[in-house]
């Protein structure tokens, strides 16, 4: 995320919905694909720093089984409906080289659920 | 070779998923890209199941073959890839195709991203295929390219007008 987005987490003490959910919000358990994003050429500034959450055991599961999926990520959960514009539940998604991220932008209480279990946070 | 090899994860993955067991699923991918890794399969084989009709509809198959091409990086993929783009009935690939279109940064691309530019799909909630086209015109960074990224700055949406004055600005 951008140095702003950054100070706006760590003064909430968690993730902040943009108006209307305009920011995607994505989180995932694999921090190399962090590395890897803040060091493409492509997108050289906007993500300035990568930060760790440390969440209470399963919030990963539970944000998921309420969850609709991006088409990249339907072969791997075909039990969940897939996402359609407007619904307000998390989007799982396989980002680049198959990595896994959920975007709790659209859902205010995805957002709730997910700072509410976290234990500590850390920029990496 | 390679082929056989996705066939025999794509099918692993699809009972992993049937049985709700994602945890698997995800580590028979990083399973498969480790063998990727150490057998660098060849680019021709990589681009004969790109190339494969109806491919882009086969549960798992076509991440693994986009996986597969993530190691082993071949400007003969351009022209596909630069198809799948510009096909409205591949829209479940246009992200990572994109993705992969970045990396090459082909002149040939600007047409098919160009294109992209206008798609809205119904699960692209945050709009990350016309902004990651974006983001490769601005890669490529010929005349045209430029111009559409220029053009986007002055967009009525938001989110593309603030992904193109980023590009512009980085």
């Amino acid at each position: 995320m951008s140095q702003k987005g950054l100070a706006r987490v760590e003064s909430a003490g968690g993730l902040v919905r943009r108006a209307q959910g305009s920011a995607e919000l994505g989180v995932t358990q694999n921090a190399s694909y962090l590395d890897d994003l803040m060091s493409r050429a492509s997108t050289r500034g906007k993500y300035q720093v990568g930060v760790e959450f440390e969440v209470k055991p399963g919030t990963f599961e539970s944000l998921i089984s309420q969850a609709a999926v991006h088409p990249s990520a339907a072969p791997m959960f075909p039990n969940l409906p897939l996402f359609k514009k407007g619904m307000t539940v998390p989007q799982i998604k396989l980002e680049k080289d198959g990595v896994l991220s959920i975007l709790l932008g659209g859902s205010d209480d995805a957002v709730k659920q997910f700072n509410s279990n976290i234990i500590t946070i850390r920029k990496r | 070779m390679l082929e056989t090899t996705i066939d025999s994860y794509s099918e692993k993955m699809r009972v992993a998923a049937n049985e709700g067991r994602y945890n698997d699923s995800l580590a028979l991918l990083e399973e498969f890209r480790s063998e990727v890794r150490n057998k660098s399969f060849s680019a021709s084989e990589i681009l004969d199941l790109l190339c494969k009709p109806n491919f882009t509809d086969v549960g798992s198959k076509y991440q693994l073959a986009f996986t597969a091409a993530w190691y082993n990086l071949s400007p003969t993929y351009v022209a596909r890839l630069n198809a799948l783009l510009a096909d409205e009935n591949a829209s479940n690939v246009h992200e990572q195709v994109i993705e992969l279109l970045v990396e090459l940064g082909d002149e040939s691309s600007v047409p098919a991203l160009e294109k992209a530019m206008s798609y809205r799909w119904d699960f692209d909630e945050w709009l990350s295929i016309p902004k990651k086209s974006l983001q490769a015109l601005n890669a490529i960074g010929t005349d045209r390219a430029l111009e559409i990224v220029r053009m986007a700055a002055q967009s009525e949406i938001e989110e593309i007008k603030e992904e193109a004055l980023a590009c512009l600005d980085s």
